[in-house]
C-alpha cells in the first residue's frame, strides 16, 4: 500500500466517495486496507470526519435492502416455461417450411444483387418522362417535388451526396417544390438546388417555381424564395429573381428578358388550368402541341395574335379547344393528331 | 459448487434446467433492480419473462460471456425500457426505498457516529439524490449498490467508458453542491476539534 502517494491534504468527504480505493475498502474490508485507512486517520486527523461521512454514505447505498417482490417467483417460471413449450412445439412442425422458406429467400437474394447490379451499371441515374397529355408528380430523394407537365423529363444522379448541391436536369415544363435543406445561418454550396435547363443553370435554396423550356425558349417563373439564373461561356450573365418575377431565355438569341404573363399563371397547368391572360391563340395553339401532342395548321393567320383572359379547365384538350372554337368562332378539322383549325 | 458460466454453456448448448437455475438466482437481483425503474410488479414480470424467453429463442446465437451477470443486466434493462417505452411510462429510477440499518456497520473499527449525526447524514444524500437526474441516480445505483466498475457500468448503459466517468462525476459534483454546506460544518467542526 507504499504506492499511493496522494495529496489528502485536499481531500473533503466527497473526494473520499469518489476515491476507488476508499470505496472498495468499505465494502471488501480486506485488513491490509484498513489498516491503511486507519494509519490516514492518524496522519491526517482532520479528515477523520469526512472519511466518517463518505463511508456512511457509502454503506448507506450499499447496504439497501433489496426489494422484495410480493410475487410469485414459481408462478412466473411456469409461464416462462410454458411459451417456451409453446416455440418449441411450432418450430417443431414449421421446420420444413422453414427450410423452403430459407431456399426461396436466398434465390430471391440472388435475384436482389442481379438488379443491384444493374442499377449499378446504369451509373445510378434516374429518369422520369412524361407523355403527351400526361402529368407526374416526382419525389425527389431530399423530398423535393417536381411536376411534370405532359411530353417532360427530368433525369439526375440518385445518390445525393449530402457535401453536393442537388443537381437536376430538364426538358420540357416542370414545377418545382424544393426542400430547404440548410441549417439556418449556416449556408453552404452543398444546400443548393440546381436545375440544368438549356444553357442555364437555376440555383435555388427552398422555393417554388416554375420552368417551361419549349421551341428554344425557356421561361422561368418564380413563385416563393429566391432564384439565381446563370449562364456560363459566351454571353455569360447572372440575374437573381425575386417572387413574382418571371423572365424568358432565348437561347438562339442568348437573350434574358421579363415577361408579362405572371408566375401564377404560369403554374396553373399543375391544378388542371389555363390561365389565358397574356397567351396569343398561336401560343395557345402551341401548348397544345408541346403538352398534347397534337399537329395544329392555323388558316386563318389574322387570329394568330389574338387574345383573351381568365382560366378555362385544362385537364384535356378537349376543355381548351372547346373554349377557342366557341369564343373565336372556329371550326375544327381533325385527321388522327393532325388538326385543322379555320374561321367558320 | 458449478461455475456460473458452466451453467450458461450448458442452457445455450439447450439444457432448460440450467436456465432455470440462472433465472432462480437472479430473480431477486434483476426484480430489485427493476424496482427502481417502476413500482409496478406486473411490468417487472413481463420484462422478466420477454426476458428468459427471448435467451432461450435466441441460444444459439448467444456467445459465450464474460460475466452472466452484466450480461442479464444489460439485456434486462433493455427489454425493461423498451416496455416503459411502449407503455409511455418516463424513465425514472429511485435509489432508496427504505434506509438501511447501520448500527453494525457503523459501530466497526470504533467509528462511533451520533444519532443525530447520522440522521443528518441521511437527510442531505437523500436530499441530494432527489436533485439529480435519473440517469446519475442509476450510475450511483450501479457504483455503490451492484459494485460495479466503470467499463461494466458503460456496458450496461451502453455508454462509452469517459461519459460514464463524465455521467457519474456530474453526479458526485450534485452531491457536492447540496452537501457543501454540511461539509462547510463538518470542516468548522474539526477546525474546533484541533483547537481542543
Amino acid at each position: 500500500m507504499e504506492k499511493k502517494i496522494r495529496d489528502y491534504g485536499q481531500y473533503t468527504a466527497t473526494a473520499f466517495f469518489e476515491d476507488e480505493e476508499f470505496v472498495r475498502h468499505i465494502l471488501n474490508r480486506d485488513a491490509d486496507a484498513i489498516a491503511y485507512w486507519e494509519q490516514l486517520i492518524q496522519q491526517y486527523p482532520d479528515k477523520r470526519l469526512f472519511m466518517e461521512e463518505a463511508r456512511t454514505w457509502i454503506l448507506l447505498l450499499n447496504k439497501q435492502p433489496a426489494y422484495m417482490p410480493a410475487t410469485d417467483r414459481l408462478q412466473l417460471w411456469d409461464k416462462i416455461k410454458n411459451e417456451i413449450a409453446g416455440y418449441e412445439e411450432r418450430r417443431r412442425r414449421y421446420q420444413p417450411l422453414k427450410l423452403i422458406f430459407k431456399w426461396s429467400a436466398a434465390a430471391a437474394a440472388v435475384l436482389f444483387s442481379i438488379l443491384i447490379l444493374r442499377e449499378w451499371t446504369s451509373h445510378g441515374e434516374k429518369t422520369y418522362a412524361t407523355t403527351f397529355a400526361d402529368h407526374e408528380r416526382v419525389i425527389l430523394p431530399d423530398e423535393s417535388a417536381v411536376t411534370l407537365n405532359g411530353n417532360s423529363s427530368i433525369h439526375f444522379l440518385r445518390s445525393w451526396k449530402s457535401d453536393k448541391p442537388r443537381e437536376i436536369w430538364l426538358n420540357g415544363e416542370a414545377y418545382f417544390e424544393v426542400k430547404h435543406v440548410a441549417i439556418k445561418n449556416r449556408l453552404q454550396q452543398s444546400d443548393s438546388f440546381q436545375v440544368h435547363v438549356s444553357d442555364l443553370a437555376l440555383t435555388v435554396l427552398g422555393t417554388k417555381f416554375n420552368v417551361r423550356n419549349r421551341r428554344g425558349l425557356t421561361e422561368i417563373s418564380l413563385l416563393e424564395g429566391s432564384l439565381r439564373i446563370e449562364k456560363n461561356g459566351p454571353e455569360a450573365f447572372v440575374k437573381i429573381l425575386k417572387p413574382g418575377e418571371a423572365f424568358v431565355y432565348d437561347s438562339s438569341r442568348q437573350l434574358l428578358a421579363p415577361m408579362e404573363r405572371k408566375p401564377q399563371a404560369n403554374k396553373a397547368w399543375t391544378t388542371n388550368e389555363l390561365d389565358l391572360d397574356g397567351y396569343s391563340l398561336r401560343e395557345i395553339l402551341e401548348v397544345l402541341e408541346d403538352n398534347y401532342g397534337y399537329e395544329i395548321t392555323l388558316e386563318a393567320p389574322e387570329l394568330a395574335g389574338k387574345r383573351l383572359s381568365g382560366t378555362v379547365p385544362a385537364a384535356s384538350a378537349e376543355d381548351i379547344l372547346f373554349v377557342i372554337r366557341k369564343v373565336f368562332n372556329l371550326k375544327i378539322k381533325r385527321n388522327a393528331n393532325h388538326l385543322i383549325i379555320s374561321q367558320n | 459448487m458449478q461455475d456460473e458460466r458452466d451453467i450458461w454453456d450448458a442452457f445455450r448448448s439447450g439444457d432448460e434446467s440450467s436456465l432455470q437455475v440462472i433465472f432462480d438466482k437472479y430473480y431477486f437481483p434483476l426484480f430489485n433492480y427493476g424496482h427502481r425503474f417502476s413500482a409496478d410488479n406486473h411490468l417487472i414480470e413481463d420484462a422478466l419473462q420477454e426476458l428468459f424467453v427471448k435467451l432461450w429463442k435466441n441460444r444459439d446465437s448467444i456467445k459465450e460471456t464474460g460475466s452472466v451477470k452484466n450480461y442479464l443486466y444489460k439485456s434486462f434493462r433493455r427489454v425493461l425500457l423498451r416496455l416503459l417505452d411502449a407503455r409511455q411510462r418516463k424513465y425514472t429510477f429511485s435509489v432508496f426505498d427504505e434506509w438501511p440499518e447501520l448500527e453494525q456497520e457503523l459501530a466497526y473499527d470504533h467509528t462511533i457516529i451520533s444519532r443525530e449525526r447520522l440522521e443528518n447524514i441521511r437527510r442531505n444524500l437523500k436530499a441530494a439524490l432527489e436533485k439529480m437526474t435519473p440517469r446519475q441516480r442509476e450510475i450511483i445505483h450501479l457504483r455503490y449498490y451492484e459494485e460495479m466498475e466503470y467499463d461494466e457500468i458503460a456496458a450496461l448503459m451502453q455508454l462509452s467508458v469517459s461519459s460514464t466517468y463524465k455521467l457519474l462525476y456530474k453526479a458526485i459534483d450534485t452531491l457536492r453542491q447540496y452537501l457543501s454546506k454540511s461539509d462547510l460544518l463538518i470542516l468548522l467542526a474539526a477546525l474546533s476539534l484541533k483547537k481542543i
